[in-house]
């Protein structure tokens, strides 16, 4: 077990090592200057430009910017934004609990909705409320996230007014204010994935239902609530873990869009305006963040597995 | 007698009724653009960002509703009779938010850190021709020139010369993170992306006001969530109202829109040291391949009006009405210029040709501003129609700022705004030295001249005729060619009354109404 978690965690840091080369390459590819952006489209004469740019250090070669970065990295320090001049990792923090807590929530609704409608479809599987569940789950899993985005903010903010549509208020400032202005974007995340865990419960329990040693309880006169509790539910729960392990990445590429639609202050939004700057240190430090964070979440579900199932042995 | 005193009186008490007094109270909250990049109010970051400062400082002068000058920090100047003396007297009594009077020394430290280049300021050239600041006593301040500026108390006017105290820049405060003037509004907090916080000042100098507690910002970086903000009530106020929405926000009862033109104007900027732009025939006929009409329709949905003489706005007394109609849409008399330039079909496959080569040009602009690039494809479209062979390049706007201070393009659509309220700025685009000038490769002196002369002429007759012989250089050797003016505008709740939108290039300072801005709820 012990060597088995300590191959799996070397194995996570090589990966973070090369994306964290892919992702310094591939933000100093693009076209593009953060110097300019900092001078503005205006104004800007070459005298300046050299300057600024060796005051920022961004004069000297690739490799040595990449060493330079990683190895402070290393040392706990992401740097400077290049147009704020804040530290990183501070605003990292302030703003990694605002999508996690959109992440958490879409995943809570996601669990709420698609599994009790997963074991109901399976249970009444071909009867006409088993179509009108698969029904409505194509549509979550075929609508854009900026659309449902837009469409709940046409509903709720702006003709119904139940909801504001937009902003944020801290949790300490206002905790009423805070969650009515957490449940669109929430909602918005999590049609997809309820989508998804439904259609993954609904096909996981048939297959459990089908398996002898079911119809062996039921054989012996076990009642079915007791028999789908107490037998079908947990081994027909595993895949949808497993679903929701992957779908925390897919959960934080869809916040890209819903901070940007609801003006979310949280990491994604962050990402996207630092990526626009080309604030190359700001860009590094959020990628790099979001990505070990994946790679951990996923260690993690597969470490989840053997606390499920007893059959799940690490070797 | 009695009864025209009795109409008197009773017209009187009517419009007393009528004009309601204004609430105090409350807290505006205004969606800013974007989030301002930094705090300091002499280094420029955008409207948004300035829109913040200028609720809590003052300048010396600045400009009421209307759009006129008046006094701020100053109560009245004298300007010598050579124009090379301003004498300011100071307001008595205006206190700092922290407590300590305002006095000369504090303006002279504000504007000689304007002129000082390691600031950074905007004001900086502008600002270069004054020469020495004197105090004589703590409430007068006298500048001296080392030529005449006819637009000096203009600039004077903007947000970006506003007075700063020199005691707490000094003593190590940090005018980019925190902001603390003399104006209407206190400096509380600011959370970036998310919000800065403003609070009534109590020792504002024009008791009694501002009327409102306080102000939130709120950046919106999306156009279309700010809308939506304003739309479900989320927000009372957003600047730069997208074209598209501003009919259906003048057709909602609850909302208010703001709006004129003649601040802003869409234009192509050519590479003068690229062929085929060296020649200035190949610019005028392109002038006039351009449906300006369309474009208006296009990318501004009708909010906005061509260009076809003078940049000076409509609006100025400067004006030259005379030049109006110069360019036209007429793509037959494009056609001819262009075989007046030597540039024909001559082997009829489409394409304008000249000594075998195609007319082929590259047009850049930029996919992250819609107006951008709605205005390059109906240009891009206009050319190819009289058979220029055009190649569309849409970079994001990253790009397309490193590509132009490179000066690495053959001509560039841009979207620029008259940024003071004298025919001065033109000076700031197109002296030989200015930035734009450089770029397009526009070292033709003959601007240069009637510039200087209309910035430091004190005679206003002198002032008028060298920006027209400005203006007819420019538009018959057309190093750019201007397309339209944009409408730019504000919309609030219905309820937010007492703000008002300046006109026509100083929209930008509309916050200078926000300490008359009160809440009818």
């Amino acid at each position: 077990m012990w060597s088995y978690i300590l191959r799996r965690v070397l194995q996570a840091l090589v990966f973070i090592f090369l994306i964290s080369v892919l992702i310094f390459s591939m933000i100093h590819i693009v076209p593009g200057d953060p110097v300019l952006t900092i001078l503005g489209d205006e104004g800007a004469s070459q005298e300046k430009i050299q300057a600024l740019r060796t005051a920022l250090k961004l004069d000297r070669p690739l490799p040595v910017q990449f060493f330079d970065w990683i190895g402070a990295v290393v040392r706990g320090d992401l740097g400077e934004s290049l147009i704020s001049g804040r530290s990183i990792t501070p605003d990292i923090l302030t703003r990694l609990p605002r999508t996690f807590e959109l992440i958490f929530l879409a995943i809570i609704l996601s669990l709420l909705v698609g599994i009790p409608l997963g074991i109901l479809a399976a249970v009444r599987r071909n009867h006409a409320l088993d179509w009108l569940i698969s029904l409505s789950a194509m549509l979550g899993l075929s609508t854009p996230v900026f659309v449902t985005g837009t469409l709940l903010t046409l509903l709720f903010s702006l003709r119904l007014q139940w909801f504001p549509s937009t902003g944020y208020v801290s949790f300490q400032e206002d905790p009423l204010a805070h969650l009515q202005r957490l449940i669109l974007p929430s909602i918005s995340l999590a049609t997809t994935t309820s989508a998804i865990v439904m259609r993954m419960m609904r096909s996981s329990v048939l297959e459990v239902i089908s398996l002898d040693y079911i119809r062996t309880s039921r054989a012996k006169g076990l009642n079915q609530a007791v028999t789908l509790y107490k037998h079908v539910l947990r081994n027909a729960v595993i895949p949808v873990v497993a679903i929701i392990g992957v779908q925390v990445s897919t959960l934080i590429g869809g916040t890209v869009l819903i901070e940007y639609i609801f003006n979310w202050p949280g990491l994604s939004s962050m990402l996207i305006k630092a990526i626009s700057q080309r604030d190359y240190p700001t860009v590094q430090g959020v990628v790099l963040f979001i990505s070990s964070l994946v790679i951990f979440i996923n260690l993690l579900v597969d470490l989840s597995y053997g606390m499920l199932d007893p059959r799940v042995r690490y070797t | 007698m009695l009864k025209r005193s009795l109409f008197i009186l009773l017209s009187f008490i009517v419009s007393l009724s009528l004009a309601q007094d204004p609430k105090m109270g409350g807290i505006l909250t205004w969606g800013l653009s974007t989030d301002p990049p930094n705090l300091d109010p002499h280094v420029s970051s955008g409207a948004s960002a300035a829109t913040v400062k200028m609720s809590v400082y003052n300048g010396l002068v600045r400009y009421d509703k209307d759009g006129q000058i008046v006094p701020d920090l100053a109560t009245d100047w004298q300007i010598s009779e050579d124009g090379l003396t301003y004498t300011f007297n100071l307001r008595d009594g205006v206190m700092f938010h922290d407590g300590t009077p305002l006095s000369s020394a504090d303006v002279k430290f504000s504007l000689e850190r304007i002129i000082n280049p390691d600031t950074g300021a905007y004001l900086a050239s502008a600002f270069g021709v004054i020469e020495s600041i004197d105090t004589p006593d703590d409430l007068t301040v006298v500048l001296h020139l080392s030529e005449p500026h006819a637009a000096l108390l203009p600039y004077l006017a903007r947000q970006e010369a506003e007075v700063v105290s020199k005691a707490f820049v000094e003593g190590g405060g940090d005018l980019n993170l925190e902001m603390m003037g003399t104006g209407p509004f206190m400096f509380v907090s600011r959370e970036p992306d998310v919000s800065i916080k403003l609070e009534k000042n109590p020792n504002y100098y024009e008791t009694g006001k501002p009327y409102l507690d306080g102000i939130t910002f709120i950046p919106y970086a999306d156009e279309q969530t700010r809308v939506t903000a304003l739309e479900a009530g989320d927000i009372d106020l957003i600047e730069y109202v997208p074209w598209k929405d501003m009919e259906a926000i003048e057709q909602n009862p609850d909302l208010e829109l703001h709006a004129d033109e003649g601040a802003a104007f869409m234009t192509l900027i050519f590479n003068q040291e690229r062929k085929p732009f060296d020649d200035p025939l190949v610019r005028k006929a392109f002038g006039y391949a351009i449906p300006r009409d369309a474009i208006i329709r296009v990318a501004f949905f009708d909010r906005g009006s061509p260009i076809t003489g003078g940049l000076i706005p409509p609006n100025s007394p400067y004006h030259n009405d005379e030049l109006d109609g110069t360019y036209s849409y007429d793509p037959e008399k494009a056609l001819s210029i262009l075989a007046e330039a030597g540039w024909t079909d001559s082997d009829g496959d489409g394409i304008l040709d000249k000594d075998g080569e195609t007319l082929s040009v590259s047009l850049l602009s930029t996919s992250t501003y819609g107006m951008h690039m709605q205005t390059a494809q109906v240009v891009d479209q206009a050319l190819r129609e009289i058979g220029v062979d055009i190649t569309l390049e849409l970079e994001e706007w990253s790009v397309v700022v490193a590509r132009q201070t490179e000066s690495d393009f053959d001509f560039r659509v841009h979207g620029l705004g008259v940024l003071v309220e004298d025919p001065d700025f033109l000076a700031g685009y197109f002296m030989p030295d200015a930035f734009y000038a450089k770029i397009s490769h526009m070292s033709d002196e003959m601007y240069g001249e009637p510039l200087t002369v209309g910035r430091t002429s004190t005679s206003e007759e002198e002032r008028k005729a060298a920006y027209l012989e400005f203006e007819k250089a420019f538009l018959d050797q057309a190093p750019w060619v201007h397309l339209t003016w944009r409408t730019q505008g504000e919309a609030t709740q219905s309820y937010v009354k007492g703000y008002s939108h300046l006109p026509g290039p100083l929209w930008g300072h509309s916050a200078y109404t926000l300490k008359e801005t009160w809440l009818d709820k």
